[in-house]
């Protein structure tokens, strides 16, 4: 880790820390947040066919300060859901919630090569233990605010996801700082809300196996602007860079993150980049498993970037979303990397063809062709739909993902991906059918199958996957 | 059973009737008033409303965080988001879960009456909350109306 990052990290963790000590503290102290200048939103002339407004005996007022007034804590507000009362913690402005879940997956007749065959097994199911997100979140101010999201993925091992403090100067102007999910597409500041998405996978955009781009940062600024009917959004991040190796002085990526936002919400088009403005480094060690930036371990550097569309619809109980993306990336292969990845990983012959000069001769490092160019692109479709009925809502839905990564490999231990890795192409197609269904807000029941389709051996096949996942949401709700 | 019997049982019947399609009939909410604290100069739109309970406006123009007061488990609530946002309170429930675990926004605060709601949103100029029509009085201002079509 560069010392620049750990300066960096000290930093966030530091003002994080300061900032919410003070709010704890100044809280009971002030009784009430000093009153700021309340804006005056556009009227508009829409008129609805369900409802209309008499803004007419709505009293305008002027641009007067506003008092600070005590918040009145006789009418203490009501915490329960019925039946399922789960009243969370509640502190002054202190938040604590998350969810526990836990999930099963199977795989058959997943194709493989013995020797010149191709033979179909299935996988033992897989089942990750119930672990958990717990998610603190601390208003210390009307312009202030700090997160906490921590993950126990396995017993023992409790992963900080974020820790960042916000400070709004205006809805145009925010500031947030510390380990964060950079604003990136439609996914990447929600995928850690699994139980309230449609589908158990993330977009293969985000799939741990193949990141196309970090899903953390350290510094962001976003806001909005109101345009027309809707509101334009816009964010920029930065952070230390990808790889291990980075230094904020040498490589000062950005991500940038574009959208409009229109119907009171209901649909969004937006644009997402990144780039790593300089040669960027592997983040793990060859054979210490998936990446969590876009550059692969057996890569001496790589100068990518990520540019994308989306556009969301919710269109009464119908959701339908769209993601497209493209990464090119200018890398080279570190010799004696390559040559551990390709006598340790055994890739196939597509791929031998990708890393040596001559495919036929012996893994050397003179054979090994430095060149690593190659370009990623993925996109995907997906559509849900809700419905109540008397024992809660289900929400079944459909999703089509395309993945493409020349580049990668079989092996997960070298930093490759089972999926795309395992084809002659790198390409796959992957058709998913579920069902989410919430007999009470708090519990997620999914369940989905899904079929991919590869080219492997100049053939297509395809082979089925079904996965179960159950979570249960605890703290404060609406 | 003589025929006067037989005519105090229909009338009964009748009456019966009568009560319950009266009862069935009963007329539906007919008008919501959005309110904020007298102190607050902010006006707000049909659609900012649908965006400010749907969570996806969270913040003033000026950076100070919306303070959503809402009463999801009433009649008014369900009334309220059937004719604002089209969908039911579950649904909305599910969006607001979503900005909660992705640390974008807090619950609103939840009441289960007007009294409740305008005695929150008074006391803070940041608030803002939806009451019946007819409990409306001088402790809280009037930024919209709602006439719900029966």
């Amino acid at each position: 880790m560069s010392r620049t990052f750990r300066y960096a990290g000290t930093i966030c963790f530091l003002v994080v820390t300061i900032g919410w000590v003070l709010g704890i503290i100044a809280l009971p102290l002030s009784g009430a947040e000093s009153g700021g200048q309340l804006s005056r939103p556009r009227v508009s002339e829409a008129n609805s066919a369900v409802f209309h407004s008499t803004e007419a005996d709505t009293a305008a007022k002027g641009n007067a300060p506003i008092s600070t007034l005590p918040v009145d804590t006789t009418a203490a507000p009501d915490y329960s859901f019925g039946e399922m009362s789960i009243a969370g913690l509640t502190l002054n402005s202190l938040n604590i919630y998350g969810y526990f879940a836990t999930r099963i997956e199977k795989n058959w007749s997943v194709p493989s090569l013995e020797g010149a065959q191709i033979v179909k097994e299935s996988e033992p199911a897989a089942w990750t233990n119930p672990f958990f997100n717990v998610m603190i979140q601390h208003q210390t101010s009307q312009k202030f605010k700090a997160f906490v999201n921590l993950n126990g993925a396995r017993a023992g091992a409790i992963d900080v996801r974020n820790l960042w403090g916000e400070y709004s100067a205006s809805n145009a102007l925010n500031i947030r700082l510390g380990k964060l999910y950079r604003k990136f597409g439609l996914y990447n500041e929600i995928l850690d809300a699994v139980p309230t998405y449609y589908g158990i996978e993330p977009p293969e955009l985000f799939d741990a196996d193949h990141l196309i781009v970090s899903r953390t940062s350290t510094f962001m600024v976003y806001g909005g602007f109101a345009l027309g009917t809707g509101t334009l959004n816009y964010s920029f991040s930065t952070d230390n860079g990808e790889g291990r190796n980075d230094t904020f002085e040498e490589n000062m990526p950005l991500g940038w993150d574009l959208n409009y936002q229109f119907g009171g919400g209901d649909y969004t088009i937006g644009f997402s980049g990144y780039t790593t403005s300089g040669y960027s480094h592997p983040d793990v060690a060859l054979g210490g498993g998936s990446p969590k930036s876009g550059v692969l371990p057996w890569m001496a550097n790589d100068r990518f970037s990520v540019l994308g569309g989306y556009a969301e619809g919710k269109i009464q109980n119908l959701t339908l979303q769209f993601e497209y993306w493209n990464s090119p990336h200018d890398a080279e292969r570190d010799p004696a990397l390559t040559v551990r990845m390709i006598n340790g990983a055994k890739p196939n012959a597509a791929q031998l063809s990708r890393f040596l000069l001559d495919p036929s001769g012996a893994p050397a490092e003179t054979n090994v062709s430095v060149n690593g160019d190659y370009t990623v692109n993925t996109w995907y479709l997906r559509a849900g739909y809700s419905a109540e009925i008397s024992i809660g809502e289900i929400g079944p839905y459909v999703q089509w993902d395309y993945y493409s990564n020349p580049e990668t490999i079989a092996s997960k231990t070298f930093g490759g991906d089972d999926e795309a890795g395992a084809t002659d192409t790198g390409k796959f197609n992957k058709a998913t059918l579920g069902l989410v269904f919430r007999p009470t807000p708090e519990v997620a029941i999914k369940l989905d199958y899904s079929s991919h389709m590869q080219k492997f051996k100049s053939g297509t096949q395809s082979f089925p996957e079904v996965r179960l996942d159950v979570s249960y949401i605890f703290g404060q709700l609406f | 059973m003589t025929v006067k019997s037989y005519s105090r049982k229909w009338l009964v019947a009748v009456w019966c009737g009568l009560a319950w399609l009266g009862v069935a009939e009963a007329p539906a909410l007919a008008q919501i008033s959005v309110v904020m604290s007298k102190s607050s100069p902010a006006k707000v739109t049909k659609a900012e409303i649908k965006e400010i309970f749907t969570g996806a406006k969270l913040k003033w123009a000026n950076g100070n965080k919306i303070q959503v007061i809402d009463q999801p488990d009433t009649a008014l609530g369900k009334e309220f988001y059937a004719a604002v946002v089209g969908k039911s309170v579950n649904q909305v429930r599910a969006q607001w879960t979503k900005l909660l675990l992705s640390g974008q926004a807090v619950a609103p605060i939840k009441y289960a009456s007007d009294k409740a709601v305008k005695k929150t949103v008074a006391a803070n100029p940041h608030a803002i909350g939806y009451i019946m029509t007819g409990a409306l009085d001088d402790s809280v201002q009037e930024v919209l109306r709602l006439e719900l079509k029966n």
